[in-house]
């Protein structure tokens, strides 16, 4: 069994259970080279994707799941950084939900329901939508807590 | 029960259960049909029968049966029972419940059986404010309910308990709930649902009036009689509490929980419709946002 990881996330895999990475701009799944995934996890990094590019990944990633596979997608909660913004609350946290770093540069923020749209388009049924902290580490050692939506969703064409 | 088609069925079959009032406003049916409509056009599912009991008004004059070509003067509980007796003896492996006050939108069935959920629900929301839609969760410290609040839009979560205005449910949420119970009479009369695993000893023939020591409350309790033709409580009003919390409780005790499907939204009609805006705006202007 294969898991496909994108975003710098720690996962602990049962034995047997192979584990590849990928950046989320470079994705080419090949079913007959590389077999099929049972599930997909994609942290923190839908943003990096340019607005037209999202549909074409979401796709990808379907097609390279088992039937009933499932992808797990954490995305910075778009409600939570706009709150803060209008009510003039906004923080370092909130500039980073919105803007990504230097590094990783986000190009599109995202809505729990814009997020679930793009799941169903790309025919996935979405089983679980919920908000979740991320708990992320700076290169200077500070623990962050990052809002996301949290979304599980199935292939099961 | 199996049938024979069964095996030559390819989309679920989903009876309705709708529990109703005298009256019902021409929105809610206009609504409603068009619901079925969408369902039948789509595909997705195959209607099977339309169980329909009175009456919606919550809860304690939800009282006669009309689906069943009679009249009844029992209370919602009661009726549900009557519902869930026949889908039970039916062939459908969901049932879809409704109230003739809640007005599901196009294609609500399947939405919520995309959802992979053995008992999950729609919104509808409360017609006062807080406007908060009918769906809680248990309060860790009181064993209280409180009503969910200020979730993203399209949050699809579990929780600990849904109204049944808009809710469907697999039959073996029923089945696992009456296998894993047993049922025994008060002593008014009334019947007790209670885990199997938290049933030991033997049930003494002693009657006592009920008493409380040191703050535990002792009742005498006995077996069903065999004679006792009352359905399996899966519903009940106790404690000035709705019967939706009851049956939560049960299937909770099975191992499931109820989720809720913030995209499937429902209007709730009562004098005034009440509409996901009136839960927004409150929304808005509690967070100083309007």
């Amino acid at each position: 069994m294969k898991i496909a990881v994108f975003g710098n996330m720690d996962i602990e895999a049962d034995a047997g259970v192979e584990v590849r990475r990928f950046e989320i701009t470079s994705f080419y799944p090949n079913e007959k080279i590389d077999g099929l995934y049972y599930r997909i996890f994609v942290s923190n990094c839908m943003p990096e994707l340019p607005r037209e590019a999202v549909m074409d990944f979401l796709k990808k990633a379907h097609d390279a799941l088992e039937v009933n596979g499932e992808i797990i997608v954490q995305v910075p909660m778009a409600e939570f950084a706009a709150k803060q913004l209008f009510t003039n609350k906004a923080d370092p946290i909130t500039y980073y939900m919105l803007y990504g770093t230097d590094e990783h540069p986000f190009r599109a923020c995202y809505t729990m329901l814009q997020m679930r749209t793009l799941l169903a388009r790309a025919k996935f049924n979405v089983k679980e939508a919920t908000e979740a902290i991320l708990k992320l580490t700076t290169t200077d050692g500070e623990e962050l807590n990052l809002p996301v939506h949290n979304l599980v969703a199935v292939r099961n064409d | 029960m199996a049938s024979e088609l069964d095996s030559k069925r390819t989309r679920p079959l989903v009876d309705i259960g709708v529990a109703c009032n005298t009256n019902q406003t021409f929105q809610w049916w206009s609504t409603v049909m068009l619901m079925l409509l969408s369902e039948e056009k789509s595909g997705n599912i195959e209607i099977g029968q339309l169980r329909t009991v009175g009456s919606a008004v919550p809860d304690h004059n939800k009282n006669n049966i009309i689906g069943d070509s009679k009249r009844r003067t029992r209370l919602t509980d009661y009726n549900r029972q009557e519902v869930t007796k026949g889908f039970l003896s039916g062939e459908a492996e969901w049932i879809f419940w409704m109230d003739d006050d809640t007005a599901p939108p196009l294609n609500a069935i399947t939405g919520l059986l995309h959802s992979g959920h053995d008992f999950v629900a729609g919104a509808y929301f409360m017609t006062a404010e807080p406007y908060h839609p009918i769906a809680y969760r248990k309060m860790p410290d009181n064993g209280l309910y409180a009503p969910i609040y200020n979730y993203p839009d399209g949050a699809l979560m579990q929780v600990d308990s849904v109204g049944f205005g808009c809710t469907l449910v697999h039959r073996s949420v029923y089945e696992k709930i009456r296998d894993a119970h047993t049922v025994f009479e008060r002593h008014n009369g009334a019947l007790l649902v209670v885990p199997n695993d938290m049933v030991t000893g033997n049930v003494g023939d002693d009657y006592f009036e009920p008493y409380v020591k040191d703050g535990v409350y002792y009742e005498h309790i006995k077996a069903k009689s065999e004679d006792d033709d009352r359905q399996f409580p899966f519903y009940q009003l106790e404690h000035g509490r709705t019967e939706d919390h009851y049956f939560c409780e049960l299937a909770a005790h099975v191992g499931v929980k109820p989720w809720l499907d913030t995209t499937v939204v429902c209007t709730h009609y009562k004098t005034m419709p009440t509409t996901k805006d009136n839960y927004t705006e409150f929304l808005l202007k509690e967070t100083g946002l309007a």
